[in-house]
């Protein structure tokens, strides 16, 4: 289904927002800082499928440029303006090729159907946000932001090209209103990331119908979102939250999501969350957890979860049948001095396969279960730190354990910092035994900052397991800072 | 889909939630913010004040407890000082007035008891009187007006407890932030973390200095960045984003969950090779960064794994169990379709829509006929056909017959 580009319907919040932004601050004793910041990174390493058809000589080159900036002033009553922007240019100059015969796939002739993967692309350029904020209107009542920007809440991360406002009440509630054009992969300067799973879209302009037709054309979608925060003094933060996203093709997500905060006491609070997923008529994400902070130092929390995954409504994965998946975790954090802490986990998983059939018409598979736990200590100095982690899962779904030990040191006094990490890992595949593998993996890095613009990095890491033998990869990283 | 999750334990989960919610709403705030949690003992973090160095005697206890002297006898300059670079030690001509110090002919304190050099200078030589080793204290990393703070009429003991019985003042009477918000919080001094803590261009808090990076304090409820807090912090910013976006960017979020270099914290050793066992076992979580139906879809189909990868990049052999296993009755747990009931996103990450529909569509649409729907479907099919009636169509031909039956 062809749509319009949202390309200008994001220039239009923003716009909006930059006018409302010169207008609502006044020029007297206003400031604006501001900082751009680019990042190169360049990396190669190998991938092979599992039965060895094809080899992806990977070697990848990624440019980020970022801006950011906010408005200083010296009345702490006055208006913040602040801008951020990133642009990513992904480029893959990697290749598919048969180690048998040497011959290297055309994946990108949608000509030659036998060789085309059509969600790949040579080059992907996106824009992950770039939005214009002002917080602090009407005497601090109203913010407002514009742009492509990022919500983070109980549903998760949300990705949008569009407006928002938040009404503050005092200093114990606000209101907050949202709607525009979620970014969509097949769109210019889009890549989907934060869609939700089932459905398979590119921009198929100029492609034959017949082509690659699990792929579906791109498909723009309007969102609506409320969410009301209540923070009363330290005792409750609390969000409710409804957002409905659709297409053309009806409703892709309408969700209502909870989610509190308690202060039990001095030193225990209890969390809450629940996802609502209204068209499914169904929980899909329940949550509760206790935390407590002893007077001695430390943290315990102790949680429960139940989950089951969530896809676009207008796909057809919305209405098959999905078990939930129950999880108990327990969790302990020990600082055993100013520099050195350690954390303990342990959790129990329950994949429910015995799900309520009032007419018997269904098996019952009954629940497999998994236990994991894991350990962590980190030593923190101020020249270097040292982390050591465990973890091991196994149970009905395969078995998974691995250490690492990472070292961070500065050297030629902060001049450069040397970086290793030893990993060894263990791998049980219940489904598939010649998966099942032991490997260890060695990296060295070392990063130098150069003045106060700029730092580079460099690493080198070195897998050996018993499935695929060796795997090289480097990785090469250039940040610049400049702040106009 | 599973009923259970609709069934009492479900929705009195909900009511839960919601209750607790509204029951907050509805309790009484409570003076509010020192966190009861923080120890007492909790020294001031060596970020804010880096290391200093007071090669010095000195006894606060003694010059406290003596008539008319007060904190700005010796330090005039803390009641008018708004800058933390200012140097607020006393100078010779503060302590002039009582001890006779004699530049002219400086002495230890045998021969000086009160003016002698080595009376408060550590260190201090004869060979060389007038040089003596110099107290170094850094600026804190923070924004302070003691003016400000002054004019309000706060006491300097509120901020530096405990001086009046200590010798030699350290960092350890310097405040703590737990001390600050016991007057910094909503509806009393301003509690925004950029009117203390110092900012980057962009306005978020300066986190980075060079002794390391600033966490948030232990006792801030759920954001203590334990050794774990890696794997755990979903829990902390599922809460409310923009708790965390006071110190970080949308770029940090982005780096890793929609990165593009692979994290080794998360994803150590040759990851790649081994990641199936961990999407088995939890891809939810995996979903927390990648999209199986872009992400997973398109390295599968390239390294030839998935259902629709192109023909020369297939893989040989099966990746799935023998048929006789996964697609033939009866059900079992390593059946096909307990996979799927389980792990929904797994499948998704090789499989298009098409694939399944291929058996899973009625027979008129020339599928097998198998319903993937779990049994109670009929009664809530309705609420789903309203918001999109494009998956039904794709398995059902006559959706006027749908339309009727799922009401």
């Amino acid at each position: 289904m062809a749509a319009a580009s949202p390309t200008p319907r994001s220039l239009r919040p923003l716009a909006s927002a930059i006018a409302l932004g010169i207008v609502a601050c006044p020029a007297r004793s206003f400031a604006f800082d501001a900082e751009v910041r680019a990042e190169s990174t360049a990396s190669s390493w190998q991938v092979r499928g599992p039965a060895g058809a094809a080899v992806l000589s990977l070697r990848r080159f990624t440019q980020t440029l970022s801006l950011a900036g906010s408005s200083r002033s010296d009345d702490p009553r006055a208006p913040v303006v602040r801008l951020r922007a990133r642009l990513r240019i992904d480029s893959d100059f990697g290749t598919a090729c048969d180690p048998g015969t040497d011959r290297c796939l055309d994946e990108l002739n949608r000509s030659r159907a036998a060789e085309f993967a059509p969600l790949f692309a040579r080059r992907a350029v996106d824009l992950p946000f770039a939005f214009l904020e002002v917080s602090g209107l009407a005497r601090g009542r109203v913010d407002l932001r514009a742009g492509r920007q990022l919500v983070v809440d109980p549903l998760g991360f949300f990705l949008f090209d569009g407006g928002l406002a938040r009404l503050n009440v005092g200093d114990v509630a606000s209101v907050e209103a949202y709607g525009g054009w979620e970014t969509r992969s097949g769109f210019p300067l889009s890549n989907g990331r934060y869609e939700r799973d089932g459905l398979l879209r590119a921009d198929r302009a100029g492609w034959d119908r017949s082509t690659a037709t699990a792929v579906l054309d791109r498909a723009s979608a309007t969102v609506l979102g409320v969410a009301v925060d209540v923070r009363a003094s330290t005792r409750l933060d609390a969000r409710l939250t409804w957002r409905r996203i659709w297409t053309a093709e009806g409703v892709a997500e309408e969700a209502v999501a909870a989610r509190s905060d308690l202060q039990l006491s001095g030193s225990v609070r209890a969390f809450a969350e629940a996802v609502y997923m209204v068209p499914m008529a169904t929980v899909t994400t329940a949550a509760l957890g206790v935390e407590g902070l002893p007077a001695r130092g430390g943290r315990w929390s102790v949680e429960v979860l139940r989950v089951r995954p969530v896809f676009d409504l207008t796909s057809i994965w919305a209405s098959f049948w999905m078990d939930p998946t129950d999880e108990a975790r327990a969790s302990l954090s020990l600082p055993l001095s100013r520099s050195v802490d350690l954390s303990l986990g342990a959790w129990v998983r329950r994949y429910v396969l015995d799900s309520e059939v009032p007419d018997n018409s269904a098996p019952s598979l009954g629940a497999l279960l998994n236990v994991g736990a894991s350990a962590s200590a980190r030593v923190r100095r101020p020249r270097w730190d040292a982390t050591l982690r465990a973890s091991l899962e196994g149970g009905a779904l395969g078995m998974r354990g691995n250490a690492d030990l990472a070292l961070r040191a500065w050297v030629i006094r902060r001049a450069l910092r040397i970086d290793g990490l030893v990993s060894l890992a263990h791998v049980r595949d219940t489904l598939r035994d010649d998966r099942s593998l032991d490997g260890v993996g060695l990296v060295l890095g070392a990063t130098a900052p150069l003045g106060r613009v700029a730092q580079v990095s460099v690493s080198l890491e070195d897998d050996i397991n018993t499935v695929v033998g060796h795997r090289v990869r480097a990785i090469g990283v250039l940040e610049l800072r400049t702040i106009p | 889909m599973s009923p259970s999750l609709r069934r009492p334990r479900a929705l009195l989960a909900f009511a839960l939630t919601l209750a607790a919610t509204l029951g907050g709403l509805l309790a009484q705030p409570r003076p509010a913010a020192p966190p009861a949690a923080a120890p007492a003992s909790e020294a001031p973090s060596h970020l804010i004040y880096p290391t200093q160095r007071l090669p010095l005697r000195f006894d606060h206890s003694r010059h406290l407890a003596m008539p008319g002297v007060t904190c700005a006898s010796c330090h005039p300059a803390a009641t008018t000082s708004a800058r933390v670079e200012d140097s607020l030690l006393p100078t010779e001509a503060s302590c002039a007035p009582c001890h006779a110090i004699d530049r002219e002919h400086p002495a230890s304190a045998a021969a000086n008891p009160l003016g002698g050099c080595d009376l408060c200078h550590e260190g201090w030589r004869a060979e060389a009187p007038l040089r003596v080793p110099r107290a170094e204290i850094p600026a804190a990393n923070l924004r302070f007006s003691h003016a400000r703070h002054a004019a309000q009429g706060v006491p300097c003991e509120r901020c530096h407890a405990g001086v009046r019985r200590v010798g030699l003042a350290t960092r350890l009477e310097l405040p703590t932030m737990a001390s600050c918000v016991t007057c910094h919080r909503p509806g009393a001094a301003p509690d925004r973390c950029a009117v203390c803590h110092l900012t980057e261009p962009d306005g978020r808090l300066r986190t980075r200095f060079a002794d390391g990076w600033m966490n948030p304090p232990r006792w801030m409820s759920g954001l203590h960045h334990d050794a774990d807090f890696w794997f755990t912090h979903r829990l902390s910013a599922a809460q409310d984003g923009s708790r965390c976006a006071v110190c970080h960017s949308e770029g940090e979020c982005a780096a890793c969950h929609d990165g593009r270099v692979r994290d080794r914290r998360t994803h150590p050793n040759d990851y790649v090779t081994m990641h199936a066992v961990d999407a088995r076992m939890n891809s939810d979580r995996c979903g927390s960064c990648h999209r199986a139906s872009s992400f997973c879809v398109a390295c599968h189909q390239r390294a030839g794994v998935a259902a629709s990868s192109s023909t020369s990049s297939r893989a040989l052999g099966r990746f799935h169990p023998p048929a006789s296993v996964w697609s033939s009755a009866p059900v079992t747990l390593r059946h096909h379709g307990a996979e799927a009931r389980r792990a929904m996103r797994t499948c998704t990450s090789c499989h298009s829509e098409q694939d399944c529909v291929t058996c899973h569509a009625t027979l008129s649409r020339g599928g097998g006929g198998f319903s993937p729907h779990p049994p109670s479907f009929i009664a809530r099919c309705g609420s789903l056909l309203r918001a999109s009636e494009r998956p039904c169509a794709l398995c059902h031909e006559d959706l006027d017959a749908v339309r009727a039956r799922c009401r």
